[in-house]
């Protein structure tokens, strides 16, 4: 029974630790593969000769950091 | 589309009435105004609403059937993402329906199909049906009262303020509006239903993720994730903005309004005749047009901000 306790205990922390890094995690989990995809389907060459996935994992990982730290995806403060 | 029956309210409808007559005081004039806005709506009141069964489910079939369709180039994306679009803002109104019970009674036969409705059609939102109902129920007992209406933070001095605000209230840091729903939860002794919404949030985004990850990432943005913003933007602005932007009062009367759209009835959901609806939201939201017709005389007298519709 106290061990059930402790592993559903587990879990919601895992998920609330989900829920804290949210942007980040949609910034390096999500954008990246879309960008590269966008950046194929726009026939465009990623800049620092970067692939299309890497220059993905830029905007992800610094609009991600952003958001992570501001609460806003578009503004400073949320 | 709804099999109208003129028979005597139920027994839902009847703790209405009394809380009505209650609210509305006792000088005689007053009860004789109920007494006759509440004949008025017992006129569209019952029966089962078959049109948010169609309209739910359907707009939930077409949804889904965009996928397949975009996956195996029948469908060009460029044109499934305004029907996938309107599916989104399409998918509140049947469950708000279901909220109310008004697809089929409590206790009543076909009351499975009620929640039904109320669960499959928000999907495409992600906003659960348990989530959704509370809280607008709540919105409904403490309509326009800070710190107690739910959607309270909607309130904008004028169109694109209420859509910035929205927008604003989306962010990851804010606690208020969409983001105020766990707190409001919490607070009406429902902390498990919480739970509904975050395993909404995992399977959204978990879904997502894997789709960008097998090649269809713009896909996913364009048949879920924007529409999905659209819609819900678009649910909040007519439900939540329009119909009590401009009435902050919390009386029975006064706390939201009749106004004439520039989308027509159709493109502002149904919302024009909002006042019918809070006071008697057991009516279909189909009725409500020719509930507020006849009822207009009423609400007249009592005041009622009216527009010009």
């Amino acid at each position: 029974m106290e061990a059930a306790q402790e592993q559903d205990r587990a879990i919601v922390r895992i998920i609330r630790t989900g829920f804290r890094f949210g942007p980040i995690l949609f910034g390096l989990l999500f954008i990246p593969p879309v960008t590269a995809q966008i950046i194929a389907a726009l026939n465009i060459a990623p800049p620092f000769g970067l692939t299309p996935l890497a220059a993905g994992f830029v905007v992800g990982g610094v609009w991600g950091g952003f958001a992570q730290i501001s609460g806003s995806w578009v503004t400073w403060r949320a | 589309m709804e099999s109208v029956t003129t028979s005597a309210p139920d027994t839902a409808t009847d703790q209405v009435i009394e809380r009505d007559e209650a609210r509305a005081g006792s000088a005689p004039e007053n009860k004789e105004l109920i007494r006759a806005e509440q004949a008025v709506a017992g006129k569209y009141i019952g029966g089962v609403a078959w049109t948010p069964v169609i309209w739910g489910l359907g707009n939930l079939a077409v949804w889904l059937s965009l996928w397949p369709l975009v996956f195996l180039d029948i469908l060009p994306l460029w044109a499934a993402f305004p029907i996938a679009t309107v599916n989104v803002a399409a998918s509140y109104l049947p469950a708000h329906e279901a909220m109310h019970d008004i697809i089929a009674r409590r206790g009543s036969r076909l009351h499975w199909l009620n929640e039904l409705v109320g669960h499959l059609s928000m999907i495409p939102l992600i906003l659960p049906y348990r989530v959704a109902r509370l809280t607008h129920l709540e919105h409904h007992r403490h309509t326009n009262k800070p710190g107690l209406d739910p959607d309270y933070e909607m309130h904008g001095s004028g169109p694109v303020n209420a859509l910035w605000r929205h927008f604003r209230n989306r962010q990851p840091g804010s606690t208020i509006g969409l983001r105020g729903y766990p707190e409001v939860l919490k607070r009406l002794g429902r902390p498990e239903v919480v739970l509904d919404g975050i395993a909404y949030q995992l399977v959204f985004y978990g879904i997502l993720c894997a789709l960008a990850w097998n090649g269809f990432g713009i896909e996913a943005v364009l048949l879920w994730w924007l529409p999905r913003h659209i819609g819900s933007s678009y649910v909040l602005f007519f439900l939540s903005w329009a119909p009590h932007h401009t009435n902050f009062g919390t009386g029975r009367y006064g706390n939201t309004r009749a106004w004439k759209s520039r989308l027509g009835n159709i493109g502002s959901m149904g919302m024009q005749f909002h006042i019918v609806h809070h006071l008697y939201p057991n009516i279909p939201i189909t009725r409500t047009p020719a509930a507020y017709r006849e009822m207009k005389p009423l609400l007249e007298a009592r005041g009622c901000d009216l527009g010009t519709l």
